[in-house]
Protein backbone atom coordinates (compact mmCIF):
# COMPACT_ATOMS: atom_id res chain seq x y z
CA UNK A 1 0.00 0.00 0.00
CA UNK A 2 1.26 3.22 -1.14
CA UNK A 3 0.04 6.84 0.24
CA UNK A 4 0.38 10.63 -1.44
CA UNK A 5 2.95 12.48 -0.15
CA UNK A 6 1.26 15.58 -1.57
CA UNK A 7 -2.40 16.87 -2.14
CA UNK A 8 -5.13 16.82 0.35
CA UNK A 9 -6.21 13.73 2.35
CA UNK A 10 -9.31 12.42 2.78
CA UNK A 11 -10.99 11.73 6.40
CA UNK A 12 -10.53 7.49 4.89
CA UNK A 13 -7.39 8.18 3.41
CA UNK A 14 -5.85 9.76 6.95
CA UNK A 15 -7.55 6.78 8.98
CA UNK A 16 -5.69 4.26 6.44
CA UNK A 17 -2.65 6.18 7.24
CA UNK A 18 -2.55 5.91 10.59
CA UNK A 19 -3.77 2.18 10.98
CA UNK A 20 -0.98 1.51 8.75
CA UNK A 21 1.40 3.33 10.58
CA UNK A 22 -0.15 1.06 13.76
CA UNK A 23 1.28 -1.49 12.10
CA UNK A 24 4.41 -0.34 11.69
CA UNK A 25 4.51 -0.11 7.66
CA UNK A 26 7.03 1.91 6.82
CA UNK A 27 5.82 4.04 3.85
CA UNK A 28 2.83 5.29 5.99
CA UNK A 29 5.89 6.35 8.49
CA UNK A 30 7.76 8.45 5.41
CA UNK A 31 4.57 9.91 4.43
CA UNK A 32 3.46 10.66 7.93
CA UNK A 33 6.49 12.89 7.99
CA UNK A 34 6.86 13.93 4.58
CA UNK A 35 3.41 15.70 5.16
CA UNK A 36 4.01 17.26 8.51
CA UNK A 37 8.07 16.51 9.55
CA UNK A 38 8.81 19.99 8.08
CA UNK A 39 6.10 21.99 10.47
CA UNK A 40 6.63 19.83 13.44
CA UNK A 41 10.01 20.53 13.62
CA UNK A 42 9.48 24.52 12.81
CA UNK A 43 6.84 24.52 15.92
CA UNK A 44 9.85 22.90 17.61
CA UNK A 45 12.32 25.96 16.62
CA UNK A 46 9.41 28.59 17.83
CA UNK A 47 9.09 27.22 20.96
CA UNK A 48 11.96 25.63 21.97
CA UNK A 49 14.21 27.65 19.95
CA UNK A 50 17.55 25.41 19.29
CA UNK A 51 17.50 22.85 16.22
CA UNK A 52 19.07 20.38 18.66
CA UNK A 53 15.02 20.88 20.65
CA UNK A 54 13.59 20.95 17.63
CA UNK A 55 14.74 17.73 16.28
CA UNK A 56 14.59 15.99 19.65
CA UNK A 57 10.66 17.52 19.52
CA UNK A 58 10.23 15.81 16.10
CA UNK A 59 11.35 12.66 16.99
CA UNK A 60 9.22 12.92 20.31
CA UNK A 61 6.50 13.34 18.32
CA UNK A 62 6.26 10.69 15.56
CA UNK A 63 6.90 7.98 18.19
CA UNK A 64 3.99 9.44 20.27
CA UNK A 65 2.46 9.24 17.13
CA UNK A 66 3.48 5.84 16.05
CA UNK A 67 2.24 4.85 19.58
CA UNK A 68 -0.95 6.67 20.00
CA UNK A 69 -1.90 5.79 15.94
CA UNK A 70 -4.33 2.99 16.81
CA UNK A 71 -6.41 5.49 18.92
CA UNK A 72 -6.63 7.86 16.42
CA UNK A 73 -10.13 8.36 14.81
CA UNK A 74 -10.42 10.52 11.82
CA UNK A 75 -14.63 11.13 12.94
CA UNK A 76 -13.32 13.18 15.96
CA UNK A 77 -11.18 15.44 13.84
CA UNK A 78 -8.29 15.62 11.52
CA UNK A 79 -4.99 14.32 11.30
CA UNK A 80 -2.97 17.77 11.09
CA UNK A 81 -5.19 18.72 14.24
CA UNK A 82 -4.10 15.49 16.27
CA UNK A 83 -0.65 15.55 15.41
CA UNK A 84 0.13 19.61 15.89
CA UNK A 85 -1.60 18.68 19.21
CA UNK A 86 0.90 16.13 20.24
CA UNK A 87 3.52 18.27 19.36
CA UNK A 88 2.38 21.26 21.39
CA UNK A 89 1.92 19.18 24.22
CA UNK A 90 5.10 17.95 24.32
CA UNK A 91 7.26 21.02 23.64
CA UNK A 92 5.05 22.53 26.40
CA UNK A 93 5.76 19.30 28.85
CA UNK A 94 9.50 19.53 27.45
CA UNK A 95 9.59 23.83 28.19
CA UNK A 96 8.16 23.66 31.58
CA UNK A 97 10.23 20.83 32.88
CA UNK A 98 13.41 22.76 31.24
CA UNK A 99 12.41 25.95 33.00
CA UNK A 100 11.31 24.28 36.58
CA UNK A 101 7.80 24.40 37.56
CA UNK A 102 7.23 27.91 37.21
CA UNK A 103 5.53 29.78 33.93
CA UNK A 104 8.13 29.04 30.54
CA UNK A 105 9.52 32.36 29.23
CA UNK A 106 9.03 33.09 25.56
CA UNK A 107 11.94 31.85 24.04
CA UNK A 108 13.70 35.12 21.59
CA UNK A 109 15.37 33.20 19.21
CA UNK A 110 18.64 35.25 18.09
CA UNK A 111 20.22 33.09 15.83
CA UNK A 112 18.20 31.03 13.97
CA UNK A 113 18.59 29.11 10.62
CA UNK A 114 17.23 30.79 7.87
CA UNK A 115 13.53 29.41 7.20
CA UNK A 116 13.06 27.10 4.26
CA UNK A 117 13.62 28.89 1.15
CA UNK A 118 11.02 27.41 -0.50
CA UNK A 119 7.54 25.30 0.62
CA UNK A 120 5.51 22.61 -0.77
CA UNK A 121 2.12 24.35 -2.33
CA UNK A 122 0.02 23.18 0.50
CA UNK A 123 2.66 24.16 3.36
CA UNK A 124 2.26 27.48 1.96
CA UNK A 125 -1.75 27.04 1.84
CA UNK A 126 -2.14 25.84 5.35
CA UNK A 127 0.87 28.83 6.80
CA UNK A 128 -1.42 31.01 4.60
CA UNK A 129 -4.52 30.11 6.14
CA UNK A 130 -3.31 30.34 9.38
CA UNK A 131 -1.96 33.82 9.41
CA UNK A 132 -5.04 34.89 7.85
CA UNK A 133 -6.84 33.61 10.72
CA UNK A 134 -5.12 34.96 12.86
CA UNK A 135 -5.70 38.20 11.18
CA UNK A 136 -9.26 37.94 11.81
CA UNK A 137 -8.52 37.94 15.66
CA UNK A 138 -8.31 41.73 17.47
CA UNK A 139 -4.50 42.62 18.96
CA UNK A 140 -5.57 41.74 22.49
CA UNK A 141 -7.10 38.02 21.26
CA UNK A 142 -3.81 37.20 19.56
CA UNK A 143 -2.08 38.55 22.22
CA UNK A 144 -3.97 36.46 24.82
CA UNK A 145 -3.29 32.71 22.31
CA UNK A 146 0.39 34.04 21.83
CA UNK A 147 0.46 34.05 25.83
CA UNK A 148 -1.59 30.65 25.81
CA UNK A 149 -0.58 29.13 22.62
CA UNK A 150 3.53 29.71 22.22
CA UNK A 151 4.29 30.71 25.84
CA UNK A 152 2.24 28.08 27.51
CA UNK A 153 0.85 30.30 30.00
CA UNK A 154 -2.26 28.91 31.74
CA UNK A 155 -5.60 30.77 32.12
CA UNK A 156 -4.33 31.52 35.65
CA UNK A 157 -1.26 32.59 34.39
CA UNK A 158 -2.39 35.16 32.43
CA UNK A 159 -5.15 36.61 34.64
CA UNK A 160 -2.40 37.38 37.25
CA UNK A 161 -0.71 39.08 34.73
CA UNK A 162 -3.11 40.81 32.96
CA UNK A 163 -5.35 41.66 36.25
CA UNK A 164 -8.31 40.02 34.33
CA UNK A 165 -11.12 37.80 36.05
CA UNK A 166 -10.42 34.27 35.27
CA UNK A 167 -13.47 33.69 33.87
CA UNK A 168 -12.95 36.17 31.69
CA UNK A 169 -9.50 35.06 30.97
CA UNK A 170 -11.31 31.12 29.83
CA UNK A 171 -14.02 32.93 27.81
CA UNK A 172 -12.22 34.81 25.47
CA UNK A 173 -9.49 31.69 25.08
CA UNK A 174 -12.14 29.54 23.75
CA UNK A 175 -13.88 32.77 21.52
CA UNK A 176 -10.34 33.21 20.14
CA UNK A 177 -10.16 29.80 19.07
CA UNK A 178 -13.42 29.51 17.73
CA UNK A 179 -12.71 32.04 15.35
CA UNK A 180 -9.70 31.01 14.12
CA UNK A 181 -11.22 27.50 13.23
CA UNK A 182 -14.58 29.49 11.97
CA UNK A 183 -11.87 31.43 9.79
CA UNK A 184 -9.75 28.44 8.43
CA UNK A 185 -13.42 26.91 7.90
CA UNK A 186 -14.19 29.80 5.94
CA UNK A 187 -11.25 30.02 3.60
CA UNK A 188 -11.19 26.07 3.01
CA UNK A 189 -14.51 26.31 1.67
CA UNK A 190 -13.99 29.43 -0.27
CA UNK A 191 -10.28 27.60 -1.73
CA UNK A 192 -12.52 24.67 -2.54
CA UNK A 193 -15.36 26.86 -4.22
CA UNK A 194 -12.70 28.23 -6.52
CA UNK A 195 -11.09 24.90 -7.56
CA UNK A 196 -14.71 23.82 -8.19
CA UNK A 197 -15.25 26.64 -10.38
CA UNK A 198 -12.09 26.13 -12.46
CA UNK A 199 -13.25 22.18 -12.88
CA UNK A 200 -16.24 23.57 -14.13
CA UNK B 1 -11.68 23.37 27.62
CA UNK B 2 -9.90 26.52 25.72
CA UNK B 3 -7.09 25.40 27.96
CA UNK B 4 -7.54 21.45 27.42
CA UNK B 5 -7.49 22.44 23.32
CA UNK B 6 -4.31 24.49 24.30
CA UNK B 7 -2.79 21.77 26.13
CA UNK B 8 -2.28 23.48 29.24
CA UNK B 9 -3.93 21.73 31.98
CA UNK B 10 -2.51 19.61 34.35
CA UNK B 11 -2.60 15.75 33.47
CA UNK B 12 -4.84 15.04 36.18
CA UNK B 13 -7.58 17.77 34.81
CA UNK B 14 -6.44 16.76 31.25
CA UNK B 15 -7.39 13.03 32.16
CA UNK B 16 -10.78 14.14 33.18
CA UNK B 17 -11.84 16.52 30.53
CA UNK B 18 -10.86 13.15 28.38
CA UNK B 19 -12.79 11.15 30.61
CA UNK B 20 -16.11 13.54 29.48
CA UNK B 21 -15.22 13.40 26.46
CA UNK B 22 -15.74 9.60 25.77
CA UNK B 23 -19.57 9.76 26.78
CA UNK B 24 -20.26 13.49 25.76
CA UNK B 25 -20.93 14.35 21.97
CA UNK B 26 -21.49 17.63 22.32
CA UNK B 27 -18.29 18.60 24.40
CA UNK B 28 -16.31 15.84 21.80
CA UNK B 29 -17.77 18.45 18.64
CA UNK B 30 -16.57 21.35 20.37
CA UNK B 31 -13.17 20.20 21.71
CA UNK B 32 -12.45 19.07 18.15
CA UNK B 33 -13.11 22.44 16.89
CA UNK B 34 -11.31 24.53 19.39
CA UNK B 35 -8.31 22.30 18.85
CA UNK B 36 -8.36 23.02 15.49
CA UNK B 37 -8.61 26.32 16.29
CA UNK B 38 -4.90 25.59 18.23
CA UNK B 39 -3.63 23.34 15.55
CA UNK B 40 -3.59 26.72 12.94
CA UNK B 41 -1.76 28.79 15.52
CA UNK B 42 0.94 25.63 15.03
CA UNK B 43 0.50 26.04 11.15
CA UNK B 44 1.38 29.91 11.37
CA UNK B 45 4.95 29.85 12.25
CA UNK B 46 7.91 30.12 9.99
CA UNK B 47 8.62 26.71 8.40
CA UNK B 48 12.27 25.54 8.77
CA UNK B 49 13.79 22.62 6.50
CA UNK B 50 15.17 19.93 9.35
CA UNK B 51 18.55 18.22 8.43
CA UNK B 52 17.60 15.41 6.09
CA UNK B 53 18.73 12.38 7.96
CA UNK B 54 16.16 13.37 10.44
CA UNK B 55 14.16 11.22 8.19
CA UNK B 56 16.08 8.48 8.64
CA UNK B 57 16.17 8.81 11.98
CA UNK B 58 12.80 8.64 12.58
CA UNK B 59 11.94 5.68 10.44
CA UNK B 60 15.18 3.92 12.02
CA UNK B 61 13.70 4.28 15.37
CA UNK B 62 10.08 3.66 14.69
CA UNK B 63 11.07 0.49 12.65
CA UNK B 64 13.83 -0.67 15.44
CA UNK B 65 16.61 -0.97 13.07
CA UNK B 66 19.28 1.34 12.13
CA UNK B 67 20.36 3.05 9.15
CA UNK B 68 16.63 2.61 7.75
CA UNK B 69 15.76 2.04 4.42
CA UNK B 70 15.78 4.33 1.55
CA UNK B 71 16.05 8.02 2.22
CA UNK B 72 14.24 10.79 0.47
CA UNK B 73 15.91 11.66 -2.52
CA UNK B 74 16.89 15.17 -2.02
CA UNK B 75 18.20 13.89 1.84
CA UNK B 76 19.88 11.02 -0.08
CA UNK B 77 21.82 12.97 -2.30
CA UNK B 78 22.80 15.40 0.52
CA UNK B 79 24.19 12.30 2.83
CA UNK B 80 26.26 11.21 -0.11
CA UNK B 81 27.58 13.81 -1.01
CA UNK B 82 29.15 14.28 2.47
CA UNK B 83 29.58 10.55 2.63
CA UNK B 84 32.35 11.49 -0.30
CA UNK B 85 33.23 14.40 1.14
CA UNK B 86 34.39 13.15 4.26
CA UNK B 87 35.90 10.07 2.38
CA UNK B 88 37.80 12.18 0.44
CA UNK B 89 39.15 13.79 2.92
CA UNK B 90 39.65 10.82 5.42
CA UNK B 91 41.91 9.30 2.37
CA UNK B 92 45.37 11.25 3.81
CA UNK B 93 44.85 9.61 6.92
CA UNK B 94 44.48 6.11 5.97
CA UNK B 95 46.89 3.48 5.57
CA UNK B 96 45.60 0.52 2.82
CA UNK B 97 46.51 -0.97 0.08
CA UNK B 98 44.62 -0.60 -3.76
CA UNK B 99 42.72 -3.86 -4.44
CA UNK B 100 44.48 -4.99 -7.72
CA UNK B 101 44.34 -8.42 -7.68
CA UNK B 102 47.24 -10.61 -8.92
CA UNK B 103 49.41 -7.39 -9.80
CA UNK B 104 52.51 -6.44 -8.03
CA UNK B 105 52.91 -2.87 -7.93
CA UNK B 106 56.01 -0.52 -7.04
CA UNK B 107 55.33 1.67 -4.44
CA UNK B 108 55.84 4.35 -6.47
CA UNK B 109 53.19 3.30 -9.01
CA UNK B 110 51.28 2.48 -5.54
CA UNK B 111 51.48 5.87 -4.92
CA UNK B 112 50.50 7.53 -8.24
CA UNK B 113 47.44 4.66 -7.74
CA UNK B 114 46.25 6.82 -4.75
CA UNK B 115 47.00 10.26 -6.31
CA UNK B 116 45.20 8.81 -9.60
CA UNK B 117 42.19 7.58 -7.66
CA UNK B 118 41.92 10.69 -5.22
CA UNK B 119 41.26 12.92 -7.88
CA UNK B 120 38.53 10.34 -10.34
CA UNK B 121 37.10 10.57 -6.87
CA UNK B 122 36.81 13.42 -6.56
CA UNK B 123 35.99 14.41 -9.93
CA UNK B 124 32.98 11.97 -9.42
CA UNK B 125 31.76 13.76 -6.24
CA UNK B 126 31.57 16.50 -8.55
CA UNK B 127 29.74 15.28 -11.23
CA UNK B 128 27.29 13.65 -8.64
CA UNK B 129 26.41 17.14 -6.80
CA UNK B 130 25.73 18.09 -10.51
CA UNK B 131 23.35 15.66 -11.08
CA UNK B 132 25.51 13.91 -13.73
CA UNK B 133 26.20 10.49 -11.90
CA UNK B 134 23.30 8.42 -11.58
CA UNK B 135 24.58 6.27 -8.23
CA UNK B 136 22.91 3.00 -6.74
CA UNK B 137 22.66 2.85 -3.39
CA UNK B 138 21.78 -0.38 -0.86
CA UNK B 139 20.94 0.52 2.83
CA UNK B 140 22.52 -1.94 4.86
CA UNK B 141 20.39 -4.04 7.76
CA UNK B 142 22.08 -5.74 10.19
CA UNK B 143 21.47 -9.37 11.01
CA UNK B 144 20.25 -10.85 13.59
CA UNK B 145 22.96 -10.68 16.46
CA UNK B 146 24.79 -8.06 15.34
CA UNK B 147 22.78 -5.12 16.71
CA UNK B 148 24.04 -1.77 16.10
CA UNK B 149 25.70 -2.56 12.89
CA UNK B 150 24.56 -0.50 9.81
CA UNK B 151 25.70 0.50 6.29
CA UNK B 152 25.42 2.72 3.32
CA UNK B 153 26.98 1.33 -0.39
CA UNK B 154 27.30 3.54 -3.11
CA UNK B 155 27.96 1.68 -6.72
CA UNK B 156 29.02 4.19 -9.72
CA UNK B 157 28.53 2.46 -12.35
CA UNK B 158 29.50 5.38 -15.30
CA UNK B 159 30.37 5.39 -18.80
CA UNK B 160 32.70 7.81 -18.26
CA UNK B 161 34.54 6.75 -15.29
CA UNK B 162 36.05 3.50 -14.13
CA UNK B 163 33.43 1.65 -11.77
CA UNK B 164 33.53 2.34 -8.21
CA UNK B 165 31.94 1.47 -5.43
CA UNK B 166 32.21 2.81 -1.82
CA UNK B 167 30.65 1.16 1.57
CA UNK B 168 30.89 2.56 4.86
CA UNK B 169 29.83 0.66 7.74
CA UNK B 170 29.60 0.97 11.52
CA UNK B 171 30.40 -2.11 13.35
CA UNK B 172 27.98 -4.28 15.75
CA UNK B 173 27.74 -2.93 19.43
CA UNK B 174 29.19 -5.83 20.86
CA UNK B 175 29.47 -9.21 18.40
CA UNK B 176 31.29 -9.44 14.75
CA UNK B 177 34.63 -9.87 14.69
CA UNK B 178 36.93 -7.44 12.27
CA UNK B 179 38.27 -7.59 9.65
CA UNK B 180 35.42 -7.26 8.24
CA UNK B 181 34.97 -7.49 4.48
CA UNK B 182 32.37 -6.38 1.65
CA UNK B 183 30.99 -8.46 -1.02
CA UNK B 184 28.92 -7.11 -4.23
CA UNK B 185 26.84 -9.91 -5.54
CA UNK B 186 25.30 -10.40 -8.66
CA UNK B 187 21.61 -12.15 -8.57
CA UNK B 188 23.11 -15.31 -8.98
CA UNK B 189 24.69 -14.64 -5.29
CA UNK B 190 28.60 -14.43 -7.07
CA UNK B 191 30.43 -11.91 -6.02
CA UNK B 192 31.34 -9.60 -8.56
CA UNK B 193 33.61 -7.14 -5.93
CA UNK B 194 34.55 -6.92 -2.68
CA UNK B 195 37.44 -6.09 -0.36
CA UNK B 196 38.46 -5.66 3.38
CA UNK B 197 37.33 -2.33 5.78
CA UNK B 198 39.23 -0.31 6.85
CA UNK B 199 39.27 2.00 10.16
CA UNK B 200 39.34 5.97 8.73
CA UNK B 201 38.43 9.32 10.62
CA UNK B 202 35.32 8.82 9.27
CA UNK B 203 34.44 4.75 10.20
CA UNK B 204 34.78 1.46 8.29
CA UNK B 205 35.28 2.39 4.56
CA UNK B 206 36.05 0.08 2.29
CA UNK B 207 36.06 1.30 -1.64
CA UNK B 208 37.47 0.40 -5.18
CA UNK B 209 38.08 2.21 -8.19
CA UNK B 210 38.14 0.74 -11.39
CA UNK B 211 37.87 -3.41 -11.23
CA UNK B 212 34.77 -5.33 -12.53
CA UNK B 213 31.42 -3.97 -14.32
CA UNK B 214 29.08 -3.00 -11.22
CA UNK B 215 26.00 -2.58 -13.20
CA UNK B 216 25.23 -6.01 -12.88
CA UNK B 217 25.54 -5.65 -8.80
CA UNK B 218 22.30 -6.67 -7.14
CA UNK B 219 22.99 -7.20 -3.54
CA UNK B 220 25.59 -6.38 -1.09
CA UNK B 221 26.44 -8.27 1.99
CA UNK B 222 29.19 -7.77 4.61
CA UNK B 223 30.98 -10.48 6.78
CA UNK B 224 33.23 -10.60 10.09
CA UNK B 225 36.33 -12.66 10.21
CA UNK B 226 34.40 -16.01 10.90
CA UNK B 227 32.62 -15.70 7.64
CA UNK B 228 29.28 -15.19 9.69
CA UNK B 229 26.73 -12.46 7.58
CA UNK B 230 26.68 -9.10 9.54
CA UNK B 231 24.65 -6.49 7.29
CA UNK B 232 23.05 -7.02 4.05
CA UNK B 233 21.52 -4.58 1.46
CA UNK B 234 20.10 -4.91 -1.94
CA UNK B 235 20.99 -2.70 -4.72
CA UNK B 236 18.66 -0.29 -5.65
CA UNK B 237 18.41 2.69 -8.15
CA UNK B 238 18.89 6.28 -7.51
CA UNK B 239 17.55 8.98 -9.81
Amino acid sequence: MTFGREGPLSRESEQELMQALAAGNEDAIRTLYSRFGRPVYSLGMRLLGSGEGAEELTQDVFLAAWRKAARFDSNRGRLSTWLMAIAHNIAIDRLRHEKGAGRPSLVFVDEMPEPAPTEEEDALLERDRARRALAALSPAERHLLSQAYFQGWTAREIAEAGGIPLGTVKTRLRAALIKMRAANTEQARAVAGVADGEAL
Amino acid sequence: MGEYALGLLQKPDARGIERHLVWCAGCRKESGELQEGAASLGFSVPQFEPHPSLEWRIAGRLTGTQGSRKPSRRGFRVLVAATLAAMLGAVGAMSWAIAERNRVQSIEATINKQVDNITKLQELLNSFEKGQTKARHATLIARPGFRGASGLALIYPTANFPDLYLVSMKSPDDSGLAPYKVGLLDKGGVQVAGGEFVQTTGGLLSYQVSGEDLSKVTSVEVVDYLGRTVLVGKVSPTG
